[in-house]
């Protein structure tokens, strides 16, 4: 029994794992589409991040010759971190890891893999990826207190910092979840959904303007596959987080059981919550211009009280 | 096996006594005094981790008289192994073996420029025998004598380099400092020693008769100041910046790795243990016919500490990423640790304060375990980068990271094993680091979902941000180290022409990655270890609550702390590799073998030069920015000229930062101290005959008076 329920656990790590992968392009093509036509343009074809990603596979690499093999490891080493952070979502009841989906270890799986990104912006030796490194740790610092926080006051609601047991204690709990610090903390998360993503109005993904970017900068030395790869983790990074907002904030819906109709229907509902999140994402970078640097740590310390506030609510207001 | 350790222990003191006495005989021969020296060190740190880890398998209170002295106060000098000692000479001795082996390839240099290595030998051997007393001593006098003696030897030690100002100097910072600490601790003794009715051994303050709620908060007091000055916290902390880096580096490993953890242990000793009188009946010892009392601590001793530790950590770590000298660099990011560590202590007590019954049991071994087991993390990690940033001196001679760069290329595996420990350091998995900053989140946790009131809860929050902000700085710190000093291409004919280093050293540094490695993913067997040094304070079967529920996912609610199937929380921990390898092999297996061209990287079409790479200073100058409110940046420039306002001469421009802390408070510490020094001078004039004459004074007024 117990070497079957094994087996049905592989079964379903290898089948989310593989959703959130294929899936993820898409949602960076349903952006970029909901943008296009939001600026009265018809835009790429939604498939186009997919037509991207096989092209750069297809190109020789070019490789700096001052890099090291920081530069070698690293897209491999951050498409694992986001691999492996697919397997903590509790999309389709519990999540695959089970009692291992600690929400701070997958906050320190997403911190290893931008800490190998950084470095590899440093190993060429020109300034544009020093540039986008020294930025990135930036934001890096002044989002993880915010972040911690977001988690603390979600772990200490449900008793757990385990991702899926959040999940189902929340989806049981009906529209009792929406306390004062429910929102606070969905809002302070709603913040950092968009930091984390490296959207606008913290990072514009679409630009290599050197006075704006920050994610692209330490990536301007890559091409070919490892290209590839570090763009599809990037998009891979996009859905977890939004998914992770979805199951944290918006958990009704999720099957408490563990049979198969209810499965497919809830994982089918959480690609609808993340989609509706996407296109939401799509919005607000049509109405917000990009922060200058310095006006970032406003926007997260704003975030931060927020998230402050969530924690000590549920003690106050009960 | 009680028999075992009267022949490990004894053995493991005799062979640093050895390594001490063959060196200092072959002081004149110095290459001898090196091998036979720092190979007899090794070979005792061995058998002391040996020793270490049999006991804290099979624990039991093992007793060894020293001598019984004939005292009018009936002192018997006692040392004393129980789990606490046990995990100390764990910690010591783990730094010890790292320091030694690479001391035997770092000396070397020493030997080339005629420096007198022998007598360093022999006070390196001297030093562990006087870490070794600390931790073992049962007895407020032999404490106080070992705990001095640690304190000179390391003196000795840091001056070795006495021919630079700035050593003297920083020797004797460190010399005063480490003083004022040691009057504070004798302060706390003294008291002990009033209190108890004129008792000097540690079991008589475990009793703790006659103590009063007033000299119980002034002992905890003074100890948090003395053992705070030793390791460096906040704002007790200025000194250790200027000490540490100019020792030899691995002394500076042991110092910062090794010898500041004494401090926690005496705080662990005194609040834990001599206070509270837990470790007495939980671990049976004879209680030699005193009475016995349990207390419980008060609630601010916790909430002392817990703040203390958030503050040193947080500015540490600020501090550590303003850094441009490695090894100061290292030595902020002590202050750092033991600001983490603190933590857990603090919440600890806390903890153990609050009128739960469940929690000063379960919690309370939870926070200890966090404390311990990131004491023990520290030592590894931060012996390793000491020795790292030591093996870049020796190949480049400098400590400068702005002269840095390109070194992952000339020493491949000081880069790898500087890169493990600044991972660790970070707190990002698999590695040790991670798991036990997991372990304090989870504490953090526990102190806002239980303490008592809001002011308590808002503290804990602050706390759970405060580390968050500590371990996203640390990242951003030794990414510095690590991609400023290691990448790109080298800023200096040094760092160009850079080597790799001796064997022994890298063997020493590479021992000390992999245990790096091994004792993150091993999590469960330090828990294991560890178990009866946390439950001689917090009650037998008080770490199987940790223990009893399911992974190492922890469930807070309110007061029930548990805990998950053990050992999924390793996997986890190596997924990402597991992923990562899947997907190159994936790859390979779609795309084929990879085709790579090498070329210059863009840098607009010009030649790129090293000067082009961001330095550490361009590298923070964000974060500077975001902190200014703290660290105050300041840039001066001065421009003379040839002919005003077209033909300028020259251009000085000075940048850095005010120590918010060090500008005002110590200058006006200082000058008040001169100034009493000064008054004193007047009994004083050298003279030999004057001071006979002094003593014959008070002779005479003790015979009057006796």
């Amino acid at each position: 029994m117990t070497f079957l329920s094994g087996i049905g656990t592989g079964v379903a790590a290898v089948v989310q794992f593989a959703a959130v992968v294929m899936v993820a392009p898409l949602i960076q093509g349903v952006i970029k589409t909901v943008k296009a036509r939001a600026q009265r343009r018809l835009g790429a074809p939604i498939w186009q991040p997919y037509a991207d990603l096989a092209k750069y596979f297809s190109k020789t690499e070019v490789v700096s010759e001052q890099s090291s093999w920081i530069t070698t490891l690293t897209p491999y080493l951050v498409f694992g971190c986001m691999g492996a952070a697919t397997l903590f979502l509790p999309l389709a009841g519990a999540a695959p890891l089970g009692g291992a989906a600690d929400l701070i270890v997958l906050l320190a799986l997403f911190a290893l893999a931008r800490v190998f990104t950084v470095l590899a912006g440093l190993d060429a030796g020109g300034a544009f990826g020093g540039m986008g490194s020294s930025r990135e740790m930036m934001v890096a610092v002044v989002a993880e207190p915010a972040l911690l926080l977001v988690v603390g006051s979600v772990a200490l609601r449900a008793g757990t910092t385990n991702l899926s047991q959040i999940a189902s204690r929340f989806a049981t709990q009906g529209l009792y979840l929406l306390t004062p610090s429910h929102l606070l903390a969905a809002f302070a998360c709603g913040l950092l959904v968009i930091t984390e993503t490296g959207r606008l109005p913290v990072d514009n993904p679409d630009t290599h303007l050197e006075l704006t970017m920050i994610h692209e900068g330490m990536l301007l030395e890559y091409s070919g596959r490892s290209l590839a790869l570090l763009l599809w983790a990037t998009s891979i990074k996009q859905v977890v987080v939004i998914s992770l907002f979805v199951s944290l904030f918006l958990p009704w819906g999720i099957p408490l059981t563990g049979d198969f109709p209810a499965v497919v229907l809830g994982l089918f509902l959480s690609l609808g919550k993340v989609l509706i999140i996407a296109v939401a994402l799509g919005g607000i970078e049509m109405l917000v211009p990009k922060f200058r640097l310095f006006r970032l740590p406003r926007f997260l310390l704003t975030a931060f009280l927020a998230a402050f506030l969530a924690i000590l609510s549920q003690y106050i207001i009960r | 096996m009680s028999n075992l350790f009267f022949v490990l222990l004894p053995a493991t003191l005799l062979c640093y006594t050895l390594g001490g006495i063959v060196a200092a005989v072959c002081i004149q021969r110095p290459y001898q005094a090196v091998i036979w020296g720092y190979g007899l060190a090794t070979l005792a740190s061995c058998l002391g981790v040996v020793t270490a880890c049999l006991f804290l398998l099979h624990p039991q209170p093992w007793r060894f008289l020293l001598f019984t002295a004939i005292d009018p106060i009936g002192a018997r000098f006692e040392l004393l192994l129980d789990p606490l000692a046990a995990f100390f000479i764990l910690i010591i001795s783990l730094g010890g073996i790292l320091a030694s082996i690479y001391a035997i390839g770092s000396s070397q240099e020493d030997l080339e420029r005629h420096k007198n290595v022998g007598l360093l030998t022999v006070g390196y051997n001297l030093f562990f025998l006087t870490m070794f007393a600390v931790v073992l001593a049962n007895n407020a006098y032999l404490f106080l004598v070992a705990w001095e003696g640690m304190s000179l030897v390391s003196y000795f030690l840091v001056s070795f380099n006495h021919e630079a100002e700035d050593v003297r100097r920083a020797g004797l910072l460190y010399l005063i400092m480490t003083h004022v600490g040691t009057a504070c601790l004798l302060g706390a003794f003294l008291l002990f020693f009033s209190a108890t009715g004129e008792h000097l051994s540690f079991d008589a303050f475990r009793a703790g008769g006659g103590l009063n709620v007033w000299s119980r908060n002034l002992i905890f007091l003074l100890a948090v100041i003395g053992f705070g000055t030793k390791a460096g916290l906040m704002p007790m902390h200025f000194w250790l910046p200027h000490a540490h880096p100019v020792a030899p580096s691995h002394i500076s490993a042991l110092m910062s790795g090794v010898m500041i953890k004494t401090a926690l242990y005496g705080l662990v000793r005194i609040s834990f243990d001599l206070l509270s009188g837990v470790g007495l009946q939980a671990t049976g010892y004879p209680s030699s016919g005193l009475a016995f009392q349990r207390v419980i601590p008060p609630l601010w001793w916790g909430t002392l500490l817990l703040s203390v530790g958030l503050i040193s950590a947080v500015f540490g770590v600020l501090y550590a990423l303003m850094e441009t000298d490695l090894k100061r660099l290292l030595a902020f990011s002590s202050i750092e640790n033991m600001g983490i560590i603190c933590l857990g202590l603090g919440a600890a007590l806390l903890f153990q304060a609050l009128p739960l019954p469940f929690a000063n049991g379960g919690l309370a071994s939870l926070a200890l375990f966090a404390a311990f087991f990131h004491l023990l993390n520290h030592t590894l990690f931060k012996s390793t980068l000491f020795l790292g940033a030591g093996a870049v001196l020796h190949a480049t001679s400098t400590r400068n990271l702005e002269q840095l760069g390109g070194l992952l290329k000339r020493m491949p595996w000081t880069g790898l094993f500087f890169l493990v420990g600044s991972l660790a350091i970070a707190g990002l998995p698999p590695f040790n680091g991670f798991v036990s900053e997991w372990l304090t989140y989870q504490t953090l946790l526990a102190v806002v979902a239980s303490a008592p009131d809001l002011w308590l809860k808002g503290l804990g929050t602050l706390a759970l941000g405060g580390l968050a902000l500590t371990g996203a700085l640390a990242a951003t710190t030794f990414v510095k180290a690590f991609g400023i000093g290691f990448l790109a291409q080298p800023r200096s004919e040094a760092a160009a022409k850079a080597h790799e280093v001796h064997w022994t050293m890298r063997l020493g540094m590479g021992g000390g990655a992999v245990l790096t490695a091994t004792v993150g993913v091993a999590s469960g067997a330090i828990l294991t270890l560890l178990t009866p040094t946390l439950e001689q304070w917090t009650g037998t079967g008080s770490t199987q609550l940790l223990a009893s529920y399911p992974g190492w996912s922890l469930h807070i609610s309110g007061t029930i702390l548990a805990q998950a199937d053990g050992n999924l929380f390793l996997p986890v921990l190596l997924l990402p590799l597991g992923v990562a390898s899947l997907g190159w092999l994936i790859v390979r297996w779609l795309v084929g073998p990879p085709q790579r061209d090498v070329d210059e990287s863009w840098a607009c079409g010009v030649q790129l030069k090293p000067s082009m790479a961001y330095t550490s200073i361009a590298f923070v100058k964000p974060l500077r920015r975001v902190f200014q409110l703290v660290l105050q940046p300041y840039r001066e420039t001065k421009v003379s000229y040839l002919v005003k306002p077209y033909f300028v001469e020259r251009i000085e421009y000075r940048s850095g930062i005010k120590s918010l802390l060090a500008s005002g408070v110590i200058h006006a510490l200082r000058r008040r101290i001169f100034s009493l020094a000064s008054l004193i001078r007047v009994v004083q004039n050298g003279s030999l005959r004057l001071y006979l004459g002094y003593i014959l004074v008070v002779l005479v007024l003790l015979l009057l008076f006796a």
